[in-house]
């Protein structure tokens, strides 16, 4: 399962994302997504940036 | 005296009203236009021109004896191809689904069907409605994208192999394509037409959307496949009123908001320019023009997008992708790979900042009539290993509101320009009644020279 704390950096959050897709595919399809995996990582960190309101739900159907 | 497919959907569905336009003829003459053009313009992926042509009959029969069935009797309209048609194929330009024959018509293809419209047949969509680039090429210039995912429906209306053609968008799969291609594009509410029978990218953030050449066109397929569906989960009970009528009342100079921050960043000079004229020939004619500010909460916006549909097309996709995971296109296999790997406490996040942003939005767009921005930072790009660049779309999508699509110009180097409109959830009405204002100011309607 992926590990991410709070406050990890972008490539701290890449590490394990790359350490998941090789456990599920293998290192040779791990280092086809490298490119996706940097930006899977960029977008989670973006979201960790953000602090909802506590009372904020969860949007699903808008 | 214009040939027959180069009505538009609502001339054509008056002229077979008044019997000045048989049906027949009609459908013969978009075959045979898809004949002269398909051949290098790869926008159509199944037709059943015996279906198409039993079923314009029988419309011819019935609107002969003075019954029509409904807005569209009578008229074809083209199905991008992730829309379920019971018996036919609806392959969603993958071969994980190169065999699927759905046994039911998706609730938009009923409504369609029970307000007298013919089912022309499926346009070409990228794989899965994703980002693999589909083989259509764009009219205005072959050498460049014609965007996605709605490709085949986009450059099918723009040719006019037919007047409407249905498309979808989780991202930006509607509009962009539409501004690249000179169409207009709209995407209504999430929620406002059904998305069942719909193969989907991603559950919460697709949206069916609808390709045509005329604002009025767009108003008079919104009003067609408009309900509540107990079928789609996320379907909306709110009331759908005369879009059409509330368009044409619609006749005072609008308050429009425009967004710099963003918009002009990231927009080329061009473009910025085109939209600056765009809004300088609204203001002529008496248009109101307000600077907002973005949402505090846009800045991750495109990041909750994003996570979000990789990880909801992943749990679509999961038990093909175990056993097929080669017969997928690249973009579309690694997205959902990506949404895989993403914690389930990431995606809700993600979809908690999303309800966060469209109530900012709601917000800032509840301060005018429409808000207006470009609809894409540049125009089709000369690149048909992309399918262009999204991001000015996804704020919409993501937030749900609608969006209108119209076209403002051309390039220096001829392509497409144009601007989009969005407004608060469920105020189509208003949307259109503006973009009508819009498209009667900036008197421009757009066809590709080679394709006029």
């Amino acid at each position: 399962m992926v590990n991410m704390k709070p406050d990890d950096s972008v490539e701290a959050i890449a590490v394990e994302l790359r350490a998941q897709a090789v456990r599920l595919w293998g290192e040779h399809r791990a280092s086809e997504l490298d490119t996706s995996i940097q930006q899977t990582a960029q977008q989670l960190w973006d979201l960790g940036q953000e602090t909802p309101h506590r009372d904020l739900e969860p949007g699903f159907y808008q | 005296m214009p040939q027959p497919y180069e009505l538009t959907v609502s001339q054509a569905a008056q002229q077979i009203k008044d019997k000045k336009l048989s049906p027949v003829d009609l459908a013969q003459s978009l075959l045979e236009r898809i004949d002269a053009t398909d051949k290098d313009l790869k926008a159509w992926v199944t037709i059943d021109r015996e279906e198409v042509l039993t079923t314009a009959k029988q419309r011819e029969e019935e609107a002969q004896q003075g019954k029509t069935r409904g807005l569209l009797h009578g008229v074809p309209v083209g199905l991008k191809d992730i829309f379920y048609t019971a018996g036919m194929k609806t392959a969603a330009g993958s071969k994980v689904y190169a065999d699927f024959v759905p046994d039911f018509d998706a609730t938009s293809v009923a409504k369609i069907k029970e307000a007298g419209g013919i089912i022309l047949g499926k346009a070409v969509t990228t794989e899965f409605a994703t980002s693999d680039p589909s083989p259509t090429f764009n009219p205005w210039n072959f050498e460049h994208t014609p965007g996605g995912s709605s490709s085949g429906s986009s450059v099918a209306v723009a040719t006019k192999t037919v007047g409407a053609a249905l498309g979808s968008q989780t991202g930006g799969s509607t509009c962009r394509p539409a501004a690249y291609n000179g169409i207009v594009g709209l995407k209504a509410t999430y929620g406002r037409i059904s998305r069942y029978g719909v193969v989907p990218v991603s559950w919460s953030l697709d949206h069916v959307g609808i390709l045509v050449r005329t604002v009025e066109d767009a108003a008079l397929m919104l009003q067609v496949m408009s309900g509540e569906d107990a079928n789609d989960p996320g379907s909306a009970s709110e009331p759908v009123p005369d879009f059409l009528k509330q368009m044409a009342e619609f006749n005072k100079p609008p308050r429009i908001g425009i967004v710099s921050q963003y918009y002009q960043e990231k927009s080329t000079p061009e473009v910025w320019a085109n939209t600056q004229a765009a809004i300088k020939q609204l203001t002529d004619t008496g248009t109101e023009v307000v600077e907002l500010s973005l949402p505090n909460s846009f800045r991750s916006t495109h990041s909750a997008q994003r996570i979000v549909m990789n990880v909801e097309c992943a749990a679509f996709h999961e038990q093909f992708h175990a056993t097929q995971a080669e017969d997928y296109g690249p973009r579309v296999r690694s997205g959902m790979e990506m949404g895989m790997l993403v914690p389930a406490t990431k995606y809700l996040q993600a979809q908690r900042l999303r309800r966060q942003f469209r109530q900012d939005m709601v917000q800032m767009v509840g301060q005018v009539d429409v808000v207006l921005t470009p609809a894409t930072p540049a125009p089709a790009p000369k690149d048909r290993n992309t399918t262009g660049d999204a991001s000015f779309q996804v704020p919409w999508t993501t937030s749900g509101l609608p969006t209108v699509t119209l076209p403002s110009g051309l390039s220096e180097g001829g392509m497409p320009l144009a601007i989009q409109l969005g407004a608060l959830p469920f105020e189509e009405g208003k949307l259109l009644g503006v973009a009508k204002w819009c498209e009667t100011a900036l008197g421009l309607q757009l066809s590709p020279p080679n394709y006029s």
